[in-house]
């Protein structure tokens, strides 16, 4: 029984520094926002001056609306596309197949992003296009669509294809079927992809930088910016804001979809 | 011969699947493949200060490959410090990840997997600050071992390769846990009780039946992190001053701020040759260590 409890004290102690090592640069981050003066630990006083200050620099507000803006289209589209895609991914048998799929399933590892970023500078340069909006907007559904593609194939393989061929027996046809009983079994990860891939492409900094110009720049690049020039109380306040936001959308997704199953296959 | 186009043509026409990868395939072509290629391109072609001549040449890549500056300064630390990183993230993680997969209380488990995913989805930029605020030479760490006397002056924990290495780590270990739980949760737990019954001790069950088990989840889980790794960019560029070159940083040096695209292209493309490599060595184990899966 004693070497139990000693594995019990050793399991814990693990834990704590485990979880210290993991979360400890952001948990700091939140306490040193508050701090009035500098950046340091601990806190010498306690203001929400940062957070003023956040909110009346112009540039900031920009980029926010600028990510936002970005965000919001490019997951749109990613999602939309990623739709039929999936659909013909595990519906459909042709040639091809399985090299499209492993294809999409794995570039966002595969290829560097680094890779993604000098390339589709090269590629908006050569167009004309370089600085626009709406190439921020391309690039950004390149890099996401892999996620949205990911979550819907999985809720496709696993529903039984049985109910699309009742609707077919029954006399729909194809459009119809997939409107009345495809959608909404697949509506919560077309949710889920979506703000999958709303979140990527709102954190995304390695392609942004890349083709990002002065008048469209994202909110990470605008925070890398501020790191060179050195206004460090500013960017914890910034970072704490975003920390709050990304736990809250963390804990809606969990709460309607489920963060566990989403991502392991919990064998029953 | 435009017989036979016609006649592929028609028979797509009337099939569904073409119109649904349809969108994707010209998004992908357009946007992604050709602008690969353009990078290919490239990295063929000539860079005479401060234009790219269109002439034929492998000099970008002899350049990389054959000049041990390059390969010492910036392909060696690349992968010594992604394996380092990847295998104490393994090692770091794994215990967790295991004892995450027992834990019985679901709220608690739950609590603790959305904290490490947490990590996953706020901004690299801002963990590489908290990281700054806590290791640089006036950070918490360096006051703290001042203040009891450990130190005289300050260690120098940022802008090298210890921070560099200690922000890969954080950020592989939520993948490497991912990838565990999931094997975790597939390993019949009827089988840690028969080896109980005949006689093994936790310690044994852990050795003989769960690590073995759980290595298709170790491969896959390092195989993620090695591949992000390597592809690092951010981390390197913010944490290791300008000290720390990996291949990432050296493809970003190069092309925004030198402005040599071609060289900046050919390394992108050995970059990406690496972890096709690395993919393709992993899947091939995999294959090999489980052939009837």
């Amino acid at each position: 029984m004693k070497s139990g409890l000693f594995f019990s004290f050793a399991k814990g102690i693990y834990f704590l520094f485990f979880l210290l090592f993991v979360l400890s640069p952001i948990i700091i981050l939140m306490i040193v926002s508050f701090n009035p003066e500098s950046v340091e630990f601990p806190p010498q006083g306690f203001s929400f001056r940062w957070y003023i200050e956040m909110f009346e620099r112009h540039d900031f507000i920009n980029a926010v609306r600028v990510s936002f803006y970005v965000a919001f289209l490019a997951a749109l589209f990613s999602t939309v596309i990623a739709i039929p895609t999936s659909l013909a991914l595990t519906r459909y048998h042709f040639w091809g197949r399985k090299q499209l799929n492993s294809l999409i399933v794995n570039s966002p590892i595969l290829v560097p992003m680094v890779l993604t970023g000098l390339a589709l500078f090269e590629f908006f340069v050569i167009l004309g296009i370089y600085g626009t909006y709406q190439s921020l907007i391309l690039a950004h559904i390149i890099i996401t669509m892999p996620f949205p593609i990911r979550l819907i194939c999985a809720e496709l393989q696993a529903f039984n294809p049985f109910w699309e061929e009742a609707a077919a027996i029954a006399g729909a046809t194809k459009f119809q079927s997939f409107i009345k009983i495809t959608l909404p079994i697949i509506k919560q990860s077309i949710f889920g992809g979506y703000i999958f891939a709303f979140i990527i492409s709102w954190n995304n900094f390695a392609l942004s930088i890349f083709i990002s110009s002065a008048k469209t720049i994202t909110l990470p690049v605008q925070v890398y910016g501020y790191l060179r020039y050195e206004y460090k109380p500013l960017i914890t306040a910034i970072s704490t804001s975003l920390v709050f936001l990304s736990g809250l959308l963390i804990i809606i997704i969990d709460r309607f979809l489920g963060l566990e199953s989403m991502f392991i296959n919990k064998n029953k | 011969m435009s017989k036979l186009i016609f006649f592929y043509y028609n028979k797509l026409r009337k099939e569904t699947w073409f119109f649904l990868i349809l969108p994707i395939l010209v998004i992908l072509s357009i946007f992604f493949f050709y602008p690969m290629f353009t990078v290919f391109k490239t990295s063929v072609y000539k860079y005479v200060f401060p234009n790219i001549v269109e002439k034929l040449t492998l000099a970008n890549y002899s350049r990389f490959l054959l000049d041990i500056f390059y390969l010492s300064k910036v392909l060696l630390p690349t992968f010594k410090l992604s394996i380092l990183a990847t295998l104490t993230a393994l090692i770091i993680g794994y215990p967790f990840a295991y004892f995450l997969s027992k834990m019985k209380n679901p709220n608690i488990r739950r609590l603790l997997f959305t904290s490490i995913i947490l990590v996953l989805w706020v901004n690299e930029v801002i963990r590489i600050l908290g990281w700054m605020i806590i290791l640089s030479d006036n950070g918490i760490v360096n006051s703290f071992l001042m203040k009891i006397g450990f130190i005289r002056t300050s260690v120098h924990f940022m802008y090298n390769e210890l921070s560099v290495f200690i922000a890969l780590v954080q950020i592989s270990i939520p993948y490497i846990v991912i990838s565990l739980l999931g094997v975790f949760n597939y390993i019949d737990p009827s089988l840690g009780e028969a080896a109980k019954t005949l006689g093994a001790n936790r310690f044994i069950t852990f050795l003989k039946i769960t690590i073995p088990l759980s290595i298709p989840g170790i491969l896959a889980g390092t195989l993620i992190v090695f591949a992000l790794n390597v592809n690092a960019f951010c981390i390197p560029l913010l944490m290791g001053g300008n000290r720390v070159s990996m291949i990432g940083v050296e493809i970003y040096k190069y092309s925004m701020e030198v402005n040599n695209l071609p060289f900046a292209s050919a390394m992108s493309v050995i970059l990406l040759l690496i972890i096709l490599l690395i993919f393709y060595f992993y899947t091939s184990l995999l294959n090999k260590l489980y052939k009837g899966y």
